[in-house]
């Protein structure tokens, strides 16, 4: 800290009065730290470094004290909801906690999981229901082109599309088990066409499927919207450009839509990746409760049966920490395979 | 190659909005045609029309011997380059001059030719695997000319392509576009705003005010015999001066505020709509090159004017003076941002002239060259 005046210079611009007004902060802050804080009995060399740090935090303090107090509050929820809790789950995979008694067990609870061979269907059936992303992807990226060209009654597809988003997980579900039970709407549709009396959450392809197209029904219209939004930074230029040098509707959706919002479609892929890993467990409670066998338990449903019904605490957090292991590699293995292309407006 | 015609062509926003009215314009093949106006003038809509980019309300867009109408951009045979270039930021060079090349299915032997033809023209050989985003503005627009060129359309389509460019390299842009232009020999529209531009490039230029086409004529006429008000003030910089005055009946001379100007018989030969104007007010135009400080040439066709402000440009002096006329503004033609002062006006004189601002000084007024507009329609007097 070469632009710290020494101290007398310091003293003798130190002004009395309590700091104030703006001007005179300012005149602190460069004058560096009052000479109290120097007093320490440590050696010269630590008394120095201590005295600097202080210095530095004081002055923090000082010129941002208010900043710092208003950040208080979400510091607190941030610690006390998220950061602990994480560092307890992380210590609770290596015990055989049930909720009352707890003692540290080691890898035992990793290992008895990668034995157990239904916690290998529940990890297929993640992998299965990934299916959803590049169905989510294709589906919202077709729809919010077309609404973006303004189709006939664009804007109430808009609206219509983006609802499934915002109904509650429990009432899609609920819908779609009624959907596809023997009887149902979708039995009545394809009767006629001789695929009737089809037991859908009864069969495990046939149940998984219904999962899945709960799952891009509810999540296209929030891609929709990204989309949408993504669409209205291209520059229309370039569609006229490409409209005169001859391009069709695919080619400029190929050529110039997909590159342009690449890093969109990358943001939609992370998070519906993400969201199928975590988010699936209300849609299985309420459609399938993860049958038939577990053919449709996803990770986060298996965690709430051996946590919850099973009471294994331990056990579930070692899922819990496998899961987010898995979330984290695939997230940075689609960060890594998206091409980063210099996308840049305007030119 | 081709020409392209419009007939009576109008266009009608479904807001109500008329973009274009009744536009009736020939270009000819190989001619380069500027459409030049104001903002809002229409002049980028028509040239929209022309790509297949904006439907024709009413009338007829031939290209060729062909109706186009109702055909595609992409069957139009015409090539654009936009204001901001529009190049496809995620290809390269290469790939955005041959794009055009390649969905046409041409082998790909012939589109290399091609490309490398257009950019050896260019001066871009060098820059074939670069991305747009790193090329300055001037490489930037040469790839946009040079999308256009590897097409060898019937029609080039330029929408102020030298705007976005800095004004030197504007300026050594224009020879360049003007120099291939007229290599290639392809009919081109030209939209600007910058009348320098439509001077300078256009064979032909056609002058758009509010949707309606005001005048289509070369440069030199256009400056020398404007149609109407609004031409006389867009073309030419300083603007044209426009002031009220009395002509006196018999038109042998008239009165601009205080002061007198005689006419002479040539004035009135060349223009002999204006004996029916005598003793009426019109409107005199006069460009501030036709006011002189030198010896006087023609005696009684002098204007006093208080000398308000001189800016030595090295080859001449701008001098800005009042007089106690009143001053005409055509309408849309002048910028929003200028505060017009009654009689003020504009004069380019010889940089040795001795002019103070705050002295009284007497401008010689080349009476040939006076233009002189109806005060009703802002039409110019001539036959």
């Amino acid at each position: 800290m070469t632009d710290e005046p020494s101290g007398p210079v310091v003293s003798s611009r130190r002004p009395a009065a309590p700091v104030l007004s703006a001007p005179a902060e300012e005149l602190v802050r460069v004058a560096g730290e009052p000479v109290e804080d120097v007093a320490s009995g440590a050696p010269p060399a630590l008394a120095t470094f201590g005295r600097r740090a202080g210095a530095r935090v004081a002055r923090a303090v000082r010129r941002r004290g208010f900043s710092y107090a208003a950040l208080i509050p979400a510091t607190i929820f941030v610690l006390g909801l998220l950061i602990v809790p994480i560092i307890e789950t992380v210590y609770h995979s290596f015990t055989n906690w049930n909720g009352l008694s707890s003692h540290f067990v080691g890898v035992e609870n990793f290992r008895l999981l990668f034995d157990n061979p239904v916690f290998s269907q529940v990890l297929v059936n993640s992998v299965i229901f990934l299916i959803s992303v590049p169905l989510i992807l294709v589906v919202s990226l077709v729809v919010a082109v077309l609404v973006y060209e303004k189709v006939p009654g664009w804007r109430v597809f808009r609206f219509l599309f983006f609802i499934p988003n915002v109904l509650s997980p429990v009432i899609v579900g609920a819908l779609f088990s009624t959907f596809f039970l023997p009887g149902g709407i979708v039995d009545t549709i394809l009767r006629p066409v001789g695929l009737g009396q089809l037991a859908w959450l009864s069969q495990p392809w046939t149940a998984r499927f219904v999962v899945i197209a709960a799952l891009v029904w509810t999540s296209f219209g929030f891609g929709m919207i990204v989309i949408l939004s993504a669409l209205t930074t291209v520059d229309p230029a370039l569609y006229d450009a490409a409209l005169i040098d001859g391009a069709g509707w695919w080619r400029r959706l190929r050529s110039i839509t997909i590159p342009m919002i690449s890093s969109s479609l990358q943001f939609l892929s992370v998070i519906n990746v993400i969201y199928t890993f975590t988010s699936l467990f209300s849609f299985v409670y309420v459609i399938s409760a993860g049958g038939p066998g577990f053919s449709t338990t996803s990770v986060t449903y298996y965690t709430y049966i051996t946590t919850f019904e099973n009471g294994q605490f331990g056990y579930g957090a070692a899922v819990v920490l496998i899961l987010f292991l898995i979330v984290l590699v695939m997230t940075v293995v689609q960060i890594k395979l998206f091409p980063q292309r210099q996308v840049q407006q305007g030119v | 190659m081709a020409s392209v015609e419009f007939d009576h062509v109008t266009k009608v926003y479904p807001n109500g909005f008329k973009a274009v009215e009744d536009v009736s314009l020939d270009v000819s093949d190989g001619e380069f045609m500027v459409l030049v106006g104001p903002s809002g003038c229409g002049k980028t809509t028509l040239l929209r029309m022309i790509a297949g980019l904006e439907e024709i309300t009413t009338g007829t867009l031939r290209i060729g011997s062909s109706v186009v109408n109702d055909l595609s951009p992409k069957d139009r045979d015409i090539a654009m380059v936009f204001q901001n270039y529009a190049l496809y930021p995620h290809m390269s060079v290469a790939q955005n001059i041959g794009f055009a090349l390649r969905l046409r299915k041409v082998p790909k032997a012939e589109i290399d030719r091609r490309v490398r033809e257009a950019v050896k023209i260019l001066g871009l050989s060098d820059w074939l695997d670069r991305k747009p985003a790193q090329l300055s503005g001037g490489q930037r627009q040469r790839v946009a000319m040079g999308r256009a060129m590897v097409r060898e359309p019937a029609v080039f389509l330029m929408d102020e392509p030298l705007s976005n460019l800095d004004a030197k390299l504007r300026v050594q842009m224009r020879a360049e576009v003007s120099r291939i232009q007229r290599r290639l020999g392809v009919a081109t529209v030209y939209v600007t705003h910058d009348q320098v531009e439509a001077m300078t490039m256009g064979d032909r230029v056609a002058v758009m005010h509010g949707g309606v086409l005001q005048q289509v004529d070369s440069p030199q006429t256009l400056y020398d015999q404007p149609v109407n008000m609004f031409v006389a003030s867009f073309i030419g910089s300083p603007a044209m001066n426009l002031y009220e005055a009395a002509l006196e009946p018999g038109v042998r001379s008239l009165r601009i505020g205080s002061q007198r100007i005689e006419l002479p018989d040539a004035v009135r030969v060349a223009r002999p709509g204006l004996a029916a104007y005598g003793g009426r007010t019109v409107v005199i135009g006069l460009r501030p090159e036709h006011l002189r400080t030198a010896e006087v040439t023609e005696p009684g066709a002098t204007v006093e004017a208080d000398v308000e402000l001189v800016e030595a440009l090295g080859n001449e002096l701008q001098v800005h003076f009042t007089i106690d006329a009143r001053r005409v503004v055509a309408e849309g033609a002048a910028e929003e941002s200028e505060v017009v002062q009654s009689g003020e006006g504009v004069a380019r004189v010889d940089p040795r002239a001795a002019l103070k601002p705050g002295t009284r000084a007497a401008f010689q007024v080349d009476t040939q060259r006076m233009q002189f507009f109806d005060a009703e329609n802002g039409t110019a007097i001539w036959g």
